[in-house]
Parts: structure tokens; C-alpha cells; sequence
């Protein structure tokens, strides 16, 4: 051994051998030849291997153009032979390169003149070189000449015919084979069985995996004992990895010698005793596994590329050296997109990759040239033209999408392949016509292996198409494992009992069979009559969908039954479900492995079950809004707006979009998707009230964000029963007016009235109703709402409220009237505050402006008001606030403001009945700007004179005012939900009064206007100033 | 010598004649002890890639040939004790074959494909 690893291969031992031949010729062209012209070379080409492996690939390529030559042909064969075997075996180019002079020569008197001599001129003086040697120094006329001998390839290709070429190398390899035969034939030497003489075997138990650390553990301490000069009484020692794993054997003569040598070396057990393998059982340790040939076309499981574990793949090509082989995969790649930009090189990173996923791997999907180009451009290269492109990226080559490999044979796992349905799909063939079909050979072929007796049930009639019972029929009786006890039905044996492996029989099938299929292809549970039957492909009809189909006759039963198409699909039509982390799609047609899918983008879509993730359920709790901003919830009905004007009812409410379903579309199963936002709701599940417009409240975020600060005034919202129910009212206007009535119902501002005249209930606007007394039949504020309104005194709070208003916004000259009344008559006559209030307001002109000037209006003025808050898209209410206008402290009518809050107060006819500014708001006031608006600036702004003039009355109102508003504002508070913003006015109020017309008194109004800043500016400014 | 510490055992190749298992870089500096008449894989990266293969099975450690029944069994008498394959897979290039019958050896593939390891009758 040592000798041997001196030995260094040296030329001078390699010239001595020079074997006699002794085979065919063509060894002896091949060896004869060979060594010495290697030799022969070895001086000058020793350091210029690669140039000259390119050389002598020229170089055959000339030989094939001479291989037309009969003489020739067998040097041909052997080339064509080292090809296959690999492109560099030295020896045969350098005996090629030899012919090739010759040839060259030829060539070159018969047109390469020229060339000859230039190179002659560039050699210099170099005589009698080697002509290929010339060819390495004369680069440039390197190129010429290879051109030329391409294109003599190429003339010499075409003039060959194919089919001679194809005999020709049909020849070859026979002839291979033969000789492979006969030399397997006369190398049979029989081998040894074991005798009692031999030395004995223990099985020794060991760590599983770590059988060759053991082997080598043992081959370590033989070398040492050898080299201490002590006797080795072992004589082998050797594992089985795969088959018997965690155990060792070793060879000795004695027990003894054995333990001795493999007691502490690690990972042996040595707790439990060895075993003595029996002398007839020992060449079974020493049996060699025939691997599964692997045959191109083949489906195999990767093993190797953790990447890829698991996956299947079709081998492509099975390299000569016969432990290489190319498979075909779908790969797995993400295109940099789970990339850390800030991770070190790649080294770092495939050596982080080594400890275990951290990540799952990224799904298998045919090769993207647009992904990888997102990303990766620098990583991608482009070759190949037309149909056929072939990529290069990161290192490997994608061919039609799939990542073509080169892996070691042990890499991947040829047996129990079961390829998957869905595994499958990728590698099926798309033929001329588009229908898409499976290799159904190479299907078989990886599920050859997975065949077990499940598949054969008591009574199928069977065949045994393989082995010494080849032909035999008969019927199954039972199944034990993987052998099938049949009972013959035909020929000699006919009654007799025989067992044969599964591997063997297949089914039998007559035409006209009704058969099921069972498994093995994606026709599963298709159940159809037999037309055809081939080997063991049977082709059937289908009962249900009238298609003829092939399958293997193995996965085949015969039925009785008729189709049942049971498809046991999670997912159900209209599901909703999750396609990926940001599509969903509603379930528009369950096939038995596809479903078919509309998305949220309206595209149909078509999946395999195990595509899609999960199942959607429906949320309760979806809302969207519609082109109005009105809501939508599932189940109502809803119309496209534009478009096709579709129309349906919500299946499914997904972010904005709407899985609509009508029943009267054929398409796509009823379902369309719209976004919500171009739809109009028809109608509304279960009477949900929609609003008529925007509700601008809830996206006005100053709203919100008053609300919170507590200075403005929230919406008003009616808490509890209105109060409205129950009272008797008259109706104002319209057919039914004058009619007495009582409210049964009410809704927004609508309400139910029971008639006293008929019996019969109609709905009415609830602003027309007039609230009566029941008993006296007289006008009341509406039901008492605002009991502590009336402090002051004033009989009618109410209408001092009203009053207030009214006059302090209106003309002065209303005002004068309008405030008088308030105390008195006014007040109840609900009609009174529509009518006449408004124009206080309208008229107001000027009073308005007075505030509006500025900023201020719109806060109170009667625009600004009524935008302001409504709950509705109508703007109510509290323009009324404005009553400030009153330049008097007294005038501070504002309590207006109140009223605004609700539809229910008796403020909202008020404001109804400012038509003119703010029609249809009455309830919604609410723009927050109101609110804000009232800042002092605005008052001081306006002019005071203005107004003070117009109103005359100051003084006379001065008195009422107070009173009025301190009574009212804290009733009305009361009265609306938001306590505290009107609360800050009752306390205003409620100064006022004392303090009268001083400004002072406004301050505390100011809460209104939100700030107690306003307060301050009015104090420091005279009361003048709110005007 | 035949040792193969554990970080090199995935280097392992073993010898598609012999069965003889080393490293590539054993091959590379001293062949094959047994085969290196005819293969001559020294220094010859492109001889041991195709003469020695990486996919083999079960490791066999002998000190003795001629006395073990097993190396026998192997047909590894008269070959230098050490780490041998039990079967080897891969096809041997025909001029190796070649070579091998002219060196006198019957080249009988390992791969388990030839079942000429069972005794024949006559």
C-alpha cells in the first residue's frame, strides 16, 4: 500500500506499459495507439491541457467528416465512444490529434495555402513542429480554420442520412453491450461461500449513523496496532448503512479478538452481546442492492438539494459515467424578494442557510422571467430563440420554466415516487391542440413502485402478465400483503389455488365493462363502460361526462353503481376563500380537483384544491358604504352603478369590494364582484334605515374631535324612547292638516299618527306635527321637555327660547315683535317658530351678516349653523345659536342653538322653517365649523352698531332675555344628550340675566363659540362688539 | 494511512475496480494502490472522476485479504489491506475496462448490476 502511494503514475512506468492487445481491433486501434502517442506528446503539451482539449474536439469533428470512409468507421465508433464517456479522455485526443495531421495535411494542399504559410511566417523558425502546436500559437488563424471545419461538419452531417447514422450507432452500442456480456460471462467466477474454516462474524450494535465513523475508527486502530508490530487477530470489519442500520460486523477468528479490538471505540455499544452471524446467513450481509436504473423519463423524488427535498422530478438524462444525472424540476425560488438587503455575501448566507430553515421554502412554481427580472436582473442571462428559451439564473438553467439540474444519482429517489396530482399537473404535456396530457408511461412507471395488494379486492379477475406464470387468469380470493391468492379460471391449472405477487398481475377487464375508476390519475371515482383495452391501459366512456378516458387497468374495479361523482372538496359553491395573502375569491364551481374562482379583481380563476388556503367565512360585521356613503351589509340589495347596472344581493363584503350574487346571471354562477363604492343600495336587509345623503357627521373629523373636547356640541342624538310616541299632535300642513292625531312611532324624522278621525295611521314628517295638550287641546311645548326652562318666570320658556332666537337674529324690526311674543302667544304656536322664526332669520340679513361677517357666521350664522350638526345630512339646527346677534347682552337669543339639537326638540320646525338659508338641514347642522367659529374674533368683528341699532327693544329685551335663556339653555341640555356644551350655555345664560346687556354676561356663553378664549374678548370688548 | 478522518469521509470515492475507498485527494496524489497500473489516476483529475465514483455503499475495513472470507467474498485477494466499498455505482469508462482485462484483470462491475456474484453452476 505504501509502495502504491509512492507511486506517483510517472511516465516512465506508463511507457513500460504497453499491454499486448488481445481483444478486437478496435482495442487495439484504441490502446495500441493510444498510450504512446500520449506519450509522445506528454514533452511540449503537458501544460497546455485546455486549449488542447478544444483543439481535439476539433478535431473530431473532422474525423466525423472523414468517418464517411470505411476504413475509417471503426476509429469513428471509438471517438463517438469517448464522447459519450466524456469529452476528456486524454489518451484518445492525443491519438486523434495524429490522424488529424494527417488529414490536415490533405486539406491544407487542397485550399488552405495560405493559411499554411502564414502560419509558417508566424512560427518563426520553429521547423517540424507539431501542426497543432502551430494552431495554439496562431490564435488568430485558430479561428479561421475552425470556422472552415464547422462548416465541413455540417456539409459532412447533411450528406449523411439519418437512418444510416442511426444504425451506425445502434451498432456501437450493441456491440458494447456484447462485450459487456461476455466479459460479465467469463469474469463469473464463483464465488467462495463460507465454510465453518472461515473466521467467524459478529454483528456488533452501534450508533445509527454512525456506522462509517465505526468502520473507520476500526481501520485506524488496525494501522496501529500494524505499526507497533502487534498482531491483528481481525481480519474485516465492515457496515451496511441504509439496509442495517446501527450495526457493525466484524471478522475474526475468536469472540475475544473481536471485542478487544471494538471495545472503546466510540459509538459502539458495547452493552448489549454481539451476535454470531450464522455461516449461511453471512453472504446475505455482502448482498448488493440493485439500484433502480434510472431511464429518462422517469419520475423521481429529490433527496439531495434540501431545497428540493421531497420534490419530484423527471430525469432528463442519465450521464454516461452512470452516477450523474439531469433532472427536470419545478423550482422553488423567490426571486430575492425574502432577500435581506443588509445580509453579508452570499457565502455568508448559504452557510447561514446550512442550520436548518428558518423560513419556508418558497413554493414550487414554474420559472418567471419577469420575477427574476424584478429583482435579479444582474443574476439572469437569456440563450436559446423561438418557443424553446433557456435562462441562466443564479447559476442554473431554466428551460420552459423548469429548473433543469445536474444531481448525483444517490440524490435523488427512484422508488415510491407516488407522484401527487398536483405534482403532476406541472410536468403534463401540452399537446399541438392544447388539451394538456400526461406521460401516462412515465406516470406508470413511478407508480409501479407504490403498487401494493390494496389494489386487488376478492373476485377481481386477474392476470398474471410477468414471470414463469405468465398468462395464467383467474379470479382473486384474498389478499395477504403484497401476494394475491388467486384461483385460476383458465388453462391446465384451471381450479387450482395459486399465489402470485401483486408486482405481477394486473387486472383484466372486458369491453363493456362498467367500471370505477380507483385511484392513480385524476379520473378518480370517474365511473364509465369499457371500450378499449390495450396491454393494461383501458380506455373507458364516462358515464358522466360522455368523455373516453385511459387509465392503467390496476386502478380500475368493476362497479355495479353508477356514477356518484361524491367529490369530498372542503369548499362548497359561493365560499369565500383566500387564494393568498391578499386575494381573496368567492367559489363559482367545485370540480372534483379544481375549483373555479372569481377574485376580488373580477378575474375568474381556476385552482386545484390544495391551491387555495382557506375558507373565508362570511363576517357579520362587514360594512362597506355605497357611491351615497350609505352603508351595505351583507344581503343587501344592491345595483351597479354604470356598467351593466347589475344588480344582487351582497354575498360577501371583502375591504371595498362586493361579491354580488343574482340569481338570474348565468355567468360565473350569479356572482360578480363590484367595489362597494360604485354601487347604489336598492334596499337594505331587515328595513335598516339609509341615509338620504352623507353623512358628513361621521366624517367630519372636527365633529369627532369636538365631540371629544367636549366644547362643541355633539350631534344630537335621541337617547331612549323619543318623546315624540304617545303625544297627541296636529299635523300642520299637507292633506292630512288640521287633523289630530297621536304619534304611535317614529323613525328619524318621520313619524307614525294614529288619526283620530279614521282609524289609521299614516306617516308624516314629524316636523308637521304640532304637539297639543291631549286634555286642553292647546299648543304645548313639546311634552314638557324642557320643564326648568321656564325659571324665569316666563310662562312659555319655550318661546322665550324661540323668541330669543328669532329676535336676536331677525330684523330688528321682527325682533321687536318677535321678542314680545316669545313670552306670550308665541311661543306655543309651534307653526309660530317655523314661519316666523326663519324670516328672523333670513331677514336676519343683516343681523346675520352682522356676525357672519367673519369667521363667526358660519360658526353661528344661520349658514354656518345649518350646516352645522345635523345627525343628518340635514343641517340643522343651531344656526339658531346665533342668536348672539343681539348686540344687547339681553338679545342673546342664541337659544336657538339648542333646539338645533334634535329633530325631536321643538327647534326643529324652527329651523325647517328657515327655509331660505338652510332648507332641507334641519336636523343635521352639524358642521363643526360651527362650532368652532364662534371664536371672539368673529365677534368682535362684526359691527356692533349694526345691530344694536336695528334692535330697538334692547332694553325691553334685556330683561326677557336673560330670563329666557337661562331657562331654556339648561333644558335643553337636559334635554339632548350632550349635557355639556349646553351646560356651558346654561351657566352663559344663566348670567346673563343678572348681568343683563353687559357683554359680561356673554362671556359664559362662549362655551358655545368652544373656548373660554371667547369669553375673554367679549368681556374686554363691549357688547357692541357681537354685533 | 486508510484512515479517513470524519471532515474528509465526504470526500470518499471509491475505486470502480477495486472498491479501494480514499479521498479525491488521496487518489489525486498516489492513484489507486491496487488499480494504478492501468487506471492511472494520479494526478489525472479526469481519470479518478471517471474510474472512481462518490456513490457507494457500505464500508468495508480489511487488514487481512487473504485470510478474510469477506474480502474473498469481495473479491479483494491479493489487494492491499484497507477501506473498500461494499458496492460501488457507476459505470467504468470502456477504455478503463479496457485497460483493466489487459492488465489481466476480469473487470466485474460492483454496482450490484451483474449478478455474477452469486456462485454459478459449473
Amino acid at each position: 500500500m505504501s509502495g502504491y502511494d509512492a507511486h506517483n503514475g510517472s511516465d516512465s512506468e506508463d511507457d513500460g506499459f504497453n499491454p499486448a492487445p488481445m481483444v478486437d481491433e478496435d482495442d487495439i486501434a484504441t490502446n495500441g495507439d493510444v498510450r504512446p502517442s500520449a506519450h509522445g506528446d506528454d514533452d511540449d503539451d503537458e501544460d497546455q491541457a485546455a486549449p488542447r482539449r478544444q483543439q481535439a474536439e476539433d478535431e473530431e469533428d473532422e474525423d466525423e467528416g472523414a468517418g464517411r470512409d470505411e476504413e475509417e468507421e471503426d476509429d469513428d465508433e471509438e471517438e463517438d465512444d469517448d464522447d459519450d464517456e466524456d469529452v476528456v479522455q486524454r489518451p484518445h485526443k492525443r491519438r486523434k490529434k495524429q490522424r488529424r495531421n494527417v488529414f490536415l495535411d490533405v486539406e491544407a494542399e487542397v485550399d488552405d495555402e495560405d493559411e499554411e504559410e502564414e502560419e509558417g511566417d508566424d512560427e518563426g523558425g520553429i521547423e517540424e513542429v507539431h501542426p497543432d502546436d502551430l494552431d495554439e500559437q496562431a490564435g488568430a488563424d485558430l479561428d479561421d480554420r475552425r470556422h472552415r471545419e464547422l462548416d465541413m461538419k455540417r456539409q459532412v452531417d447533411a450528406q449523411k442520412d439519418a437512418e444510416q447514422l442511426a444504425k451506425e450507432l445502434d451498432e456501437k452500442y450493441r456491440r458494447r453491450e456484447m462485450q459487456r456480456a461476455q466479459k460479465a460471462a467469463a469474469g463469473a467466477v464463483p464465488l467462495s461461500l463460507p465454510t465453518v474454516n472461515d473466521p467467524s462474524i459478529w454483528g456488533a450494535k452501534c450508533r445509527p449513523g454512525k456506522e462509517r465513523e465505526v468502520i473507520m475508527a476500526i481501520m485506524k486502530r488496525i494501522d496501529e496496532l500494524n505499526h507497533a508490530g502487534r498482531p491483528v487477530r481481525v481480519y474485516s470489519a465492515f457496515e451496511r448503512g441504509g439496509t442495517m442500520t446501527g450495526y457493525i460486523y466484524v471478522e475474526a477468528d475468536a469472540k475475544q479478538d473481536m471485542i478487544s479490538l471494538i471495545e472503546n471505540i466510540p459509538n459502539v455499544f458495547m452493552g448489549q452481546p454481539q451476535i454470531a452471524i450464522e455461516v449461511k446467513e453471512r453472504p446475505d450481509l455482502l448482498r448488493k442492492r440493485k439500484r433502480d436504473p434510472l431511464e429518462e423519463g422517469k419520475f423521481v423524488r429529490m433527496l439531495r438539494p434540501a431545497l428540493y427535498k421531497g420534490d419530484l422530478a423527471k430525469v432528463v438524462e442519465v450521464h454516461a459515467n452512470g452516477l450523474d444525472c439531469t433532472v427536470q424540476l419545478v423550482p422553488r425560488l423567490d426571486y430575492g424578494l425574502g432577500e435581506d438587503a443588509n445580509a453579508g455575501t452570499d457565502g455568508t448566507k448559504r452557510k447561514r442557510g446550512n442550520f436548518g430553515r428558518t423560513t419556508e421554502r418558497p413554493p414550487p412554481k414554474l420559472f418567471n422571467e419577469n420575477e427574476a427580472k424584478k429583482k435579479h436582473m444582474k443574476h439572469l442571462n437569456m440563450a436559446g430563440s423561438g418557443g424553446q428559451k433557456t435562462f441562466t439564473y443564479k447559476g442554473d438553467d431554466y428551460q420552459n420554466g423548469f429548473l433543469i439540474k445536474d444531481v448525483k444519482i444517490n440524490h435523488v429517489n427512484a422508488g415510491n415516487v407516488n407522484p401527487r396530482m398536483e405534482e403532476m399537473q406541472f410536468f403534463s404535456v401540452t399537446s399541438a391542440d392544447g388539451t394538456e396530457t400526461l406521460d401516462l408511461v412515465a406516470v406508470q412507471a413511478a407508480q409501479k413502485a407504490a403498487q401494493t395488494g390494496s389494489i386487488f379486492a376478492a373476485g377481481d379477475n386477474v392476470e398474471i402478465y410477468d414471470g414463469e406464470q405468465k398468462g395464467v387468469r383467474g379470479t382473486t380470493v384474498s389478499v395477504r400483503g403484497d401476494i394475491v391468492t388467486l384461483r385460476v379460471t383458465e388453462g391446465p391449472l384451471n381450479g387450482r389455488r395459486i399465489e402470485a405477487p401483486v408486482k405481477t398481475l394486473r387486472k383484466l377487464f372486458r369491453d363493456g365493462d362498467h367500471v370505477k375508476v380507483i385511484g392513480g390519475s385524476k379520473y378518480i371515482d370517474e365511473v364509465g363502460l369499457v371500450t378499449k383495452i390495450k396491454d393494461d391501459k383501458v380506455t373507458l366512456l364516462c358515464d358522466s361526462t360522455q368523455q373516453e378516458i385511459t387509465v392503467f387497468s390496476r386502478d380500475l374495479k368493476r362497479a355495479a353503481d353508477s356514477a356518484t361523482l361524491g367529490h369530498d372538496s372542503d369548499f362548497e359553491l359561493n365560499d369565500l376563500v383566500q387564494i393568498d395573502a391578499a386575494t381573496v375569491g368567492c367559489v363559482v364551481k367545485v370540480d372534483r380537483e379544481v375549483l373555479r374562482i372569481l377574485d376580488q379583481n373580477g378575474n375568474l380563476r381556476t385552482l386545484i384544491h390544495s391551491q387555495v388556503s382557506t375558507i373565508l367565512g362570511r363576517n357579520r360585521n362587514a360594512v362597506a358604504t355605497d357611491r351615497d356613503g350609505s352603508e351595505i351589509r351583507n344581503d343587501d340589495l344592491v345595483k351597479e352603478h354604470g356598467g351593466e347596472g347589475r344588480s344582487g344581493y351582497v354575498l360577501y363584503i371583502h375591504r371595498g369590494v362586493l361579491f354580488v350574487h343574482n340569481r338570474n346571471e348565468v355567468e360565473n354562477n350569479g356572482i360578480f364582484v363590484v367595489r362597494s363604492t360604485n354601487v347604489t343600495t336598492l334596499a337594505a336587509k331587515s328595513g335598516r334605515t339609509q341615509a338620504t345623503g352623507p353623512d358628513l357627521g361621521k366624517l367630519n373629523p372636527a365633529i369627532q374631535q369636538g365631540g371629544s373636547n367636549g366644547n362643541a356640541m355633539p350631534p344630537p342624538r335621541s337617547m331612549g324612547r323619543d318623546r315624540l310616541i304617545g303625544k297627541t299632535i296636529t299635523i300642520r300642513k299637507g292633506a292630512y292638516k288640521g287633523l289630530l292625531g297621536i304619534v304611535k312611532d317614529t323613525m328619524n324624522d318621520e313619524a307614525r299618527v294614529e288619526l283620530h278621525t279614521k282609524n289609521k295611521i299614516i306617516s308624516i314628517k314629524r316636523d308637521l306635527c304640532g304637539v297639543k295638550d291631549p286634555v286642553t287641546g292647546n299648543s304645548m311645548e313639546f311634552g314638557g321637555k324642557f320643564p326648568n326652562r321656564a325659571r324665569g318666570g316666563y310662562s312659555g320658556s319655550t318661546p322665550a327660547y324661540n323668541s330669543g332666537r328669532t329676535p336676536a337674529w331677525g330684523n330688528p324690526t321682527r325682533n321687536g315683535p318677535s321678542w314680545g311674543t316669545p313670552a306670550g302667544g308665541r311661543t306655543p304656536g309651534g307653526p309660530s317658530w317655523g314661519g316666523g322664526r326663519t324670516p328672523g332669520w333670513g331677514g336676519g340679513d343683516g343681523s346675520r351678516t352682522a356676525y357672519g361677517g367673519d369667521g363667526s357666521r358660519t360658526a353661528y350664522s344661520g349658514d354656518g349653523s345649518r350646516t352645522a350638526y345635523g345627525g343628518d345630512g340635514s343641517r340643522t339646527a343651531y344656526g339658531g345659536a346665533t342668536a348672539y346677534g343681539g348686540n344687547d347682552g339681553s338679545r342673546t337669543s342664541y337659544g336657538t342653538g339648542f333646539n338645533s339639537s334634535g329633530g325631536r326638540t321643538p327647534g326643529d320646525p324652527t329651523w325647517s322653517g328657515a327655509p331660505s338659508k338652510s332648507p332641507s338641514n334641519s336636523l343635521s347642522a352639524p358642521t363643526p365649523g360651527a362650532y368652532n367659529a364662534p371664536t371672539p374674533g368673529p365677534y368682535s368683528a362684526p359691527t356692533p352698531g349694526e345691530y344694536s341699532v336695528p334692535t330697538p327693544g334692547g332694553a325691553p329685551l334685556d330683561a326677557p332675555t336673560p330670563g329666557n335663556y337661562s331657562a331654556p339653555t339648561p333644558g335643553d341640555s337636559a334635554a339632548h344628550p350632550t349635557p355639556r356644551g349646553y351646560g356651558g350655555y346654561g351657566g352663559g345664560y344663566g348670567a346673563t340675566p343678572t348681568a343683563a346687556p353687559t357683554p359680561g354676561a356673554w362671556a359664559p356663553e362662549t362655551p358655545w363659540a368652544g373656548g373660554p378664549e371667547t369669553p375673554a374678548p367679549s368681556g374686554l370688548d363691549e357688547d357692541p362688539r357681537y354685533d | 494511512m486508510s484512515y479517513i478522518p470524519s471532515s474528509q469521509q465526504r470526500h470518499m470515492r471509491a475505486c470502480m475496480v477495486c472498491s479501494i475507498v480514499r479521498t479525491y485527494s488521496q487518489f489525486m496524489q498516489s492513484g489507486c494502490p491496487n488499480c494504478e497500473s492501468f487506471l492511472e489516476l494520479t494526478g489525472n483529475g479526469d481519470a479518478i472522476s471517471d474510474c472512481t465514483s462518490q456513490v457507494f455503499d457500505g464500508l468495508l475495513s480489511v487488514s487481512n485479504t487473504e485470510r478474510s472470507w469477506v474480502a474473498r467474498y469481495q473479491r479483494l485477494e491479493g489487494y492491499v489491506p484497507g477501506v473498500y466499498a461494499i458496492q460501488v455505482e457507476g459505470i467504468l469508462p470502456e477504455d478503463a475496462v479496457v485497460a483493466a482485462e489487459n492488465a489481466g484483470i476480469h473487470y466485474i462491475p460492483r454496482d450490484g448490476s451483474v449478478s455474477e456474484a452469486l456462485p454459478t453452476e459449473g
